[in-house]
C-alpha cells in the first residue's frame, strides 16, 4: 500500500513530495522493524523478488560521464572533487539539483541543466545517500524479527555483558517498553566498560595499558609529576608498601592510557552531544592521573566504601573533566596518548595523523582515492611532489591541510605552540580543511580545534559515526559500494542501497536527539539488521544477505556470556581469565582477539584452532559448574531451577517418572532460553534431542557401573567434585562435599552442559 | 571442493544434511601437501642497500649524500655467486640493543649458507610509501584494495580450505576474502590443553571429565545438532556462519600431532616462535601456508644505520631458524619461503640520520621451485629501479618494471592455481614472467 501511495504521490504532486514521503516511508520500515510483527509474515513470495528499489538510469549515466571522474565511481570523492555523500547539498532533489545546474560541471557548467541535473541528483541521492525512492517497507515485511524479550537478552548481552533479569524480561511485552529497557542498559556501568571496548577497537588505546606504558610518553619538563607515586618514598623491599606502589603506577598509569575512551564515555553517559569527542575542551582523569597531570587540588573525587588502600580511598573508576592550563584542548585529538598511538615524524608531517583523522572521523579512507598510479616509480626527487606532482597532489591536496593543523603538536604528542617554537613548514600546503584555509585569528596556537569545528560540521562525521556504531554493535562490515557498472537492480546494489537508506536515518536521529549517540544505539538495535531471525521469501539470499546480526563473539564477550550465563568465569590460576588476560597463557589471541599493538584486528570467523578452545572450555565449564550450581538454593541457581541433584528420569526399578521427566525437560527449556535465547516448548525436537543426550549418557553410565570388572567409578571425576564453598572457598565439611554420581545423573548433566556450551547459539550471538 | 563452494553448496542445497561423515578426516601425521610456503613480512619498510642491493658510500650528484654510509669497498661479493651483501654492520651499531648471549647469524654466515639456493629479486617497484599499500600489494599483487586475498590465503583456500588450521597468519597482510580462516597461534602456551580437551591434565590420558564413550556421544549430538541448525536456518548470513563453524569442526583437530611436533622446552619468542609452529603445523598436516612477521624495528625514520641494521640482523637470524626449524621437520623440500616488506628507504639519509619511504624494494626467496644462486633486477646506483627485459630478464630501457604482480603472477603458476576459479577472481595486472627457476 505504501508504494502505491508512493507511486501516486509522485505522479500527482512531484519529486518533492515524493521524496518526503518516501523518507517517512523509510522511518516507517524502522518502526516497522522495531513495531512487533515477531510473528513474522508467512507468505512465501515465488522468486525474483521486486523490491522496486530504483536509481535514475539517466541519472546514472550522466554521472557516469561527467561526475564521476572527480567525485568518484561511488561518490566516494577525490581530490578533484568532494565526496556526495551527506554532501552539504545532498538534502533534496531540488536543492542538488539546483546546486548542479549552476555550478556543475566546474569545466562547462551548461552540460547538464533541467531534466539532466534532476536526473543526476536523483542517482546521487539514491545512490549515495541512501533515499530511496521504492518500496523500502518490503524489506521488513521479509523477514520476521525476534521478540521483544528475545531482543533485550541479545541487547544485555552485548551492552552489559549480564542476563536480563526475570522482572525485566516480564516488562518488555510491547517495543515501547523494550525502548525503556534498552535505556537502563545504556546507564550501566558495565555498558561504559563495553564502551570503552567497542572503541578501542577503533582507536587502539589499550597497547599503553600496564606498566608506565602510558606515562613514558609524557616527559617530565611538561608533567613534572607524571610519576608522583615515586616520590611518595615507598621502599619496594617492603610487601605492602610494593603492593601500594604498584596499585598507585597502575592507577595511574592506565588512567593515562584510556583517557581518551573514558572522554568518549563521559560524553554517552552524560548524553553530551557526541560531536564533543573532537571538540572538547578538556579531558578526563581520574584521581590518580589528576596528579600525574598536577591538577588534583582542583577536583574531589568519589570514594570506595572499602578501601584497599585507606590513604588512597579515591575511586579509580570516577573520571572526571579537567581543563590543563594552557592546552587548547580538541577531545581526543589533543590527548598525548592519541597523538603517540597515530606517531609522526619530521618527514611524515603528521600525515599519518590526518590519513586516520579521515579514515576514523569523517568515513574517508585516503589510501582508496589516490587515483591512478604511476607506471614508473614515483617521482619523489622533484622539487616538491607534493604540491608539484600530480600523482602525488591527487591525495596531499586533500591530507596536508588537516596534517599542518597538527603543527601545535610534535612527534612526541607534546604541545608546541607555533607563537614559541616557529612556523611550520613553509613547501607544504597551509592549514585548513575540505578547501578552506584555517583562519590564524584565534587559531594559531590552537588549529586542532578548527579542525575539529570543521570535521563535527561536516556531514560525513554523523556518517562516520552512526557507521562505526553499527560495526561495532553488530560485528559487521558496512558494505561497500558495489561495481557502478552493475545492473542498479541487481540485489547487491538493492542491499546497499537499503543499508545507505539506515545509515542515513540513523543520521536523522542521532542529530535530531542533539548527537546523543544512545538513541543511535538503540535504533541499531531495534531494526531488522539487528533482529531479524527468518527469512520467509524465496530466492532472496543476495539480498537479505546483510539481515539478522550473527557475530562470533569476540574473546571479551564470550567471556562476560560464560560468566553471565553459568554464574562462575573461566579462569586459570584462580583469578585470570582464559579469553581476555594479556599474558601469552591465554587464549586471547588465539581466539581472534586483539591487544591494540601488533594486532589490530580481530578474526571474524572460527578456525580449527579456536573450535578447539570452545571444546576445551565447555568441557572445563561443564565439569565445575554443575556441582557448584547444584550446592546452592534452589532459587539461588542459575543453571538447575526446576530439578535437584537427585531428580532422576527413572525410578528404582528403572520405570520413567513422569514428573520427574517433566522436570528435567523444563530445565533444559530453561538453559536454551538462558543459553541460547530460545524460548521453546517442552514438546520441541531440540528439547528432545537435549533429553536424548541426557538419558544417552546415563544410560550408558548406569549400564558401565554395573558391569563386572568396569574401571569406571561412582566418583565424580577429582576436577568436577565439589570439595570447597563455590563461594568463600573453604573446605566444606564432608556432609556437603558433592563426590558421589553413583546414578550417573551429575555426569549426565555435564554431558548436556558440554553439549550446550560450545553449541553455534553459544558462541554466536 | 573448495571452501567457498563447498559453503555455498552447504547454504543452498542441503548437501551437509548426508555429508559430515564423509567429511570427515583423519589427519596424519605427515604434510598435507607437497607444497607449502612460508612468507615472511619485515614490516615497516626495510632497507635492501643494507642487505642484499648495496651501494655503499659514493656521493650521490644531486648533494643528497651517500646511498649509505658503509664504504663500497667493504660490499662483499658471494665467491661464484653474482649475490652481493651489505657488510655485516660494525659492533659499535649493534652491540646497544642487540642481545650478547644469544649470538645472531651473521651476513657473511647467513648468505654463505644459503647463498646456492637463494634467488634475490632486486629493483621491484611497488609503486607506493604507503605501509599499508605496499604490504598490500607485495603480499597479495594487487595494489588497490578490492579485498584482495594474500597469498598465503589464496593458496590455503584453494588447496586445503578445510584443514584446522591451514593458513597460519602472525600479522602482516592476512587478508583472507572468506578463503580460509586465518588461525593466530602466535606464541599461545595452552596447546596442550586444546589438543586434549576432554583430559583433566593434558599430560594424563587417564583423567578425563567424561568417559571417551560419554564424550563421543556428545560430538555425534553436537554435529547432528549443527546440522539441523543449518537445515532450517533461512537468513543467509546466519546460515553462511554456521557452515563456516561447521567446516572448521568437522572431524578431529589433531592438536595432538601438532603438540608432539613443537620442539621440547616450549616456543621461543618472535618469529622464531612462528617459525617453529609453523613448521611443526606443516609437520602435522594441519597448515599449508604461514605468514611470519619478523621483530619490528624497520621503519627507521630516525637513526638508520644503528635501527635498520638491528632489525636486519634478527630477521636474517629469525630466517635462518626458520630453515634449521624446516630442516628438522623434514620439510625444506617441499616449502618456499619468501621475505620481503612494504616497500624499501630513501637512498639517502634525512636529517635525523633516518630514511624515509622509498617505493623500490627486493624479495628473497629460497626452496622449492626456486633456482638459487642467482639475482634478479636491478637499480641504478641512486637505487632507482631499473627497467627489464620480460624475456632476458636483463636490464633493457624498453622493458619494465618488476612489480610485486609479477612476483606473485610467478608464485601462482608455481603453486599450480594460476588457473583455478578462484584465483582468476582476483586477476592480476602482470602478465607472467619467468622469475623463479631457470
Amino acid at each position: 500500500m505504501k508504494k502505491c501511495i508512493l507511486e501516486l504521490v509522485r505522479r500527482d504532486y512531484g519529486l518533492v513530495a515524493y521524496m518526503k514521503l518516501a523518507v517517512m516511508a523509510t522511518f516507517a520500515f524502522m518502526l516497522t522493524a522495531c513495531g512487533g510483527n515477531y510473528e513474522g509474515e508467512t507468505d512465501e513470495v515465488s522468486s525474483n523478488v521486486a523490491l522496486g528499489l530504483v536509481v535514475n538510469e539517466m541519472g546514472r549515466a550522466a554521472y557516469n560521464e561527467q561526475c564521476a571522474s572527480c567525485h568518484g565511481s561511488a561518490g566516494e570523492g577525490t581530490a578533484n572533487g568532494p565526496s556526495l555523500v551527506s554532501c552539504a547539498s545532498c538534502t533534496t532533489v531540488e536543492t542538488l539539483a539546483a546546486r548542479i545546474e549552476s555550478t556543475m560541471p566546474l569545466n562547462n557548467v551548461e552540460a547538464c541543466e533541467d531534466e539532466c541535473a534532476t536526473n543526476t541528483a536523483e542517482f546521487i541521492l539514491v545512490a549515495f545517500n541512501g533515499l530511496l525512492f521504492g518500496s523500502v517497507e518490503s524489506l521488513a515485511t521479509g523477514v520476521t524479527i525476534m521478540s521483544p524479550k528475545a531482543t533485550l537478552r541479545k541487547a544485555s548481552l552485548n551492552l552489559t555483558g549480564r542476563l536480563p533479569t526475570e522482572t525485566e524480561l516480564a516488562s518488555v511485552d510491547s517495543d515501547a517498553a523494550l525502548d525503556a529497557q534498552l535505556d537502563n542498559l545504556l546507564s550501566e556501568d558495565a555498558f561504559f566498560e563495553r564502551l570503552i571496548e567497542m572503541y578501542n577497537d577503533t582507536l587502539l588505546q589499550d597497547k599503553y595499558l600496564g606498566s608506565e606504558n602510558a606515562l613514558s610518553l609524557m616527559r617530565d619538563e611538561d608533567f613534572p609529576s607524571r610519576r608522583w607515586y615515586r616520590d611518595l618514598g615507598l621502599d619496594l623491599d617492603i610487601t605492602e608498601e610494593r603492593d601500594l606502589y604498584y596499585y598507585l603506577r597502575a592507577q595511574t598509569n592506565d588512567a593515562i592510557a584510556r583517557e581518551i575512551l573514558h572522554l568518549i564515555s563521559y560524553v554517552v553517559r552524560h548524553e553530551l552531544p557526541f560531536t564533543e569527542m573532537l571538540t572538547a575542551n578538556y579531558t578526563m582523569v581520574n584521581a590518580f592521573s589528576a596528579r600525574a597531570y598536577g591538577v588534583e587540588s582542583q577536583l574531589s573525587f568519589g570514594t570506595l566504601t572499602e578501601a584497599e588502600y585507606p590513604a588512597y580511598p579515591q575511586d579509580p573508576e570516577d573520571f572526571q573533566p579537567v581543563v590543563l592550563a594552557a592546552i587548547p584542548h580538541a577531545g581526543i585529538l589533543t590527548s598525548p596518548m592519541f597523538l603517540n598511538r597515530f606517531p609522526t615524524t619530521d618527514t611524515n608531517r603528521n600525515r599519518h595523523r590526518a590519513r586516520m583523522v579521515f579514515d576514523m572521523f569523517l568515513d574517508t579512507d585516503i589510501l582508496a582515492i589516490e587515483g591512478t598510479r604511476p607506471d614508473d616509480a614515483l617521482d619523489l626527487l622533484g622539487d616538491n611532489p607534493t604540491l608539484d606532482n600530480p600523482q602525488c597532489t591527487v591525495c596531499h591536496n586533500i591530507m596536508d591541510p588537516v596534517a599542518a593543523t597538527f603543527q601545535n603538536w610534535d612527534e612526541m604528542g607534546r604541545y608546541r605552540p607555533t607563537s614559541v617554537f616557529g612556523d611550520w613548514y613553509t613547501d607544504m600546503l597551509a592549514r585548513g580543511f575540505n578547501g578552506e584555509v584555517m583562519p590564524l585569528a584565534g587559531y594559531a596556537d590552537a588549529s586542532l580545534q578548527w579542525l575539529a569545528q570543521q570535521i563535527v560540521a561536516d556531514p560525513r562525521f554523523a556518517r562516520a559515526t552512526v557507521k562505526t556504531a553499527f560495526k561495532a554493535l553488530s560485528g559487521q562490515e558496512p558494505l561497500t559500494p558495489p561495481n557502478s557498472e552493475a545492473d542498479p537492480t541487481a540485489p547487491e546494489w538493492q542491499q546497499y542501497l537499503a543499508q545507505q537508506n539506515f545509515f542515513t536515518q540513523l543520521q536523522t536521529v542521532l542529530i535530531d536527539n542533539n548527537w546523543n549517540l544512545k538513541s543511535v544505539l538503540k535504533e541499531i538495535i531495534k531494526s531488522a539488521y539487528w533482529r531479524a531471525e527468518t527469512l520467509t521469501l524465496a530466492d532472496a539470499d543476495l539480498l537479505y544477505s546483510e539481515f539478522g546480526s550473527a557475530r562470533l563473539l569476540t574473546p571479551e564477550m564470550l567471556d562476560r556470556k560464560i560468566s553471565a550465563v553459568l554464574g562462575q568465569d573461566w579462569v586459570f590460576w584462580s583469578d585470570r581469565h582464559y579469553l581476555t588476560d594479556p599474558s601469552s597463557n591465554s587464549f586471547r589471541q588465539l581466539y581472534g582477539g586483539i591487544d591494540s599493538d601488533n594486532i589490530t584486528q580481530r578474526i571474524t570467523e572460527p578456525n580449527g584452532m579456536m573450535v578447539a578452545v570452545q571444546a576445551r572450555m565447555a568441557s572445563e565449564m561443564g565439569c565445575q559448574v554443575v556441582t557448584r550450581d547444584f550446592f546452592k538454593l534452589r532459587a539461588e541457581r542459575s543453571i538447575f531451577p526446576h530439578i535437584s541433584i537427585d531428580t532422576s528420569p527413572v525410578d528404582a526399578d528403572g520405570l520413567p517418572v513422569d514428573s520427574a521427566i517433566a522436570a528435567i525437560k523444563q530445565n533444559m527449556q530453561h538453559l536454551h532460553w538462558t543459553f541460547f535465547g530460545r524460548e521453546l516448548e517442552a514438546n520441541d525436537p531440540e528439547i528432545d534431542a537435549t533429553f536424548t543426550l541426557f538419558e544417552q549418557i546415563r544410560e550408558q553410565g548406569v549400564a558401565e557401573l554395573a558391569r563386572e570388572g568396569t574401571e569406571l567409578s561412582s566418583s565424580l571425576p577429582w576436577n568436577c567434585q565439589l570439595y570447597y564453598h563455590p563461594e568463600t572457598g573453604d573446605v566444606l565439611p564432608t556432609e556437603q562435599r558433592i563426590r558421589l554420581d553413583e546414578e550417573y545423573l551429575i555426569r549426565a548433566w555435564i554431558g548436556v552442559l558440554n553439549y550446550l556450551l560450545a553449541d553455534y547459539r553459544f558462541v554466536y550471538e | 571442493m573448495n571452501r567457498r563452494d563447498f559453503l555455498k553448496l552447504a547454504a543452498s542445497t542441503g548437501m551437509l544434511v548426508t555429508a559430515p561423515a564423509a567429511l570427515y578426516r583423519t589427519t596424519q601425521a605427515a604434510p598435507a601437501s607437497d607444497q607449502l610456503f612460508v612468507f615472511v613480512h619485515a614490516g615497516g619498510g626495510w632497507d635492501p642497500t643494507s642487505l642484499c642491493d648495496p651501494k655503499g658510500n659514493a656521493e650521490r650528484a644531486d648533494g643528497r649524500g651517500p646511498v649509505n654510509h658503509y664504504f663500497t669497498n667493504q660490499i662483499v661479493q658471494l665467491a661464484g655467486s653474482p649475490i652481493r651483501y651489505a657488510p655485516f654492520p660494525d659492533a659499535t651499531l649493534t652491540t646497544s640493543t642487540l642481545r650478547t648471549d644469544m649470538p645472531l647469524i651473521s651476513f657473511d654466515d647467513f648468505f654463505t649458507k644459503y647463498g646456492s639456493e637463494l634467488l634475490v629479486i632486486n629493483g621491484i617497484d611497488t609503486q607506493t610509501n604507503s605501509h599499508s599499500s605496499g604490504t598490500r600489494f607485495v603480499w597479495s599483487g594487487i595494489l588497490d584494495d578490492m579485498g584482495q586475498p594474500a597469498f598465503a590465503a589464496l593458496y590455503a583456500g584453494v588447496s586445503a580450505p578445510t584443514l584446522p588450521m591451514s593458513f597460519l597468519s602472525n600479522g602482516g597482510y592476512d587478508v583472507t576474502a572468506s578463503l580460509v580462516a586465518p588461525t593466530r597461534a602466535g606464541g599461545a602456551s595452552g596447546f596442550q590443553d586444546l589438543a586434549f580437551p576432554n583430559r583433566i591434565s593434558p599430560e594424563s590420558s587417564d583423567s578425563t571429565f567424561l568417559t571417551d564413550a560419554d564424550y563421543q556421544l556428545i560430538r555425534q549430538a553436537k554435529a547432528a545438532r549443527l546440522q539441523r541448525l543449518i537445515d532450517s536456518q533461512t537468513l543467509p548470513q546466519v546460515k553462511s556462519k554456521m557452515s563456516q563453524l561447521q567446516v572448521v569442526s568437522l572431524g578431529d583437530n589433531n592438536l595432538d600431532t601438532l603438540v608432539q611436533q613443537l620442539p621440547e622446552g616450549g616456543l621461543s619468542s618472535g618469529m622464531k616462535g612462528q617459525a617453529e609452529m609453523a613448521a611443526a603445523a606443516f609437520s602435522a598436516g594441519l597448515a599449508v601456508t604461514a605468514n611470519l612477521t619478523a621483530d619490528s624495528g624497520f621503519d627507521t625514520h630516525g637513526d638508520h644505520d644503528r635501527n635498520q641494521t638491528n632489525a636486519l640482523s634478527r630477521l636474517i637470524d629469525g630466517v635462518d631458524h626458520l630453515m634449521n626449524e624446516l630442516e628438522r621437520q623434514g620439510l625444506l623440500d617441499i616449502t618456499t619461503v619468501l621475505v620481503g616488506s612494504d616497500f624499501g628507504r630513501t637512498p639517502y639519509y634525512n636529517s635525523g640520520d633516518g630514511k624515509d619511504h622509498w617505493n623500490v624494494t627486493s624479495i628473497l626467496a629460497m626452496g622449492k621451485g626456486i633456482t638459487g644462486n642467482r639475482v634478479i633486477g636491478a637499480t641504478d646506483e641512486n637505487f632507482e629501479a631499473i627497467a627489464l627485459n620480460a624475456e632476458t630478464l636483463q636490464p633493457d630501457a624498453n622493458g619494465m618494471l618488476i612489480t610485486p604482480g609479477h612476483i606473485h603472477a610467478a608464485l601462482r603458476r608455481l603453486a599450480g592455481i594460476e588457473n583455478n576459479s578462484i584465483t582468476q577472481d582476483f586477476p592480476l595486472e602482470e602478465d607472467f614472467i619467468n622469475l623463479f627457476s631457470v
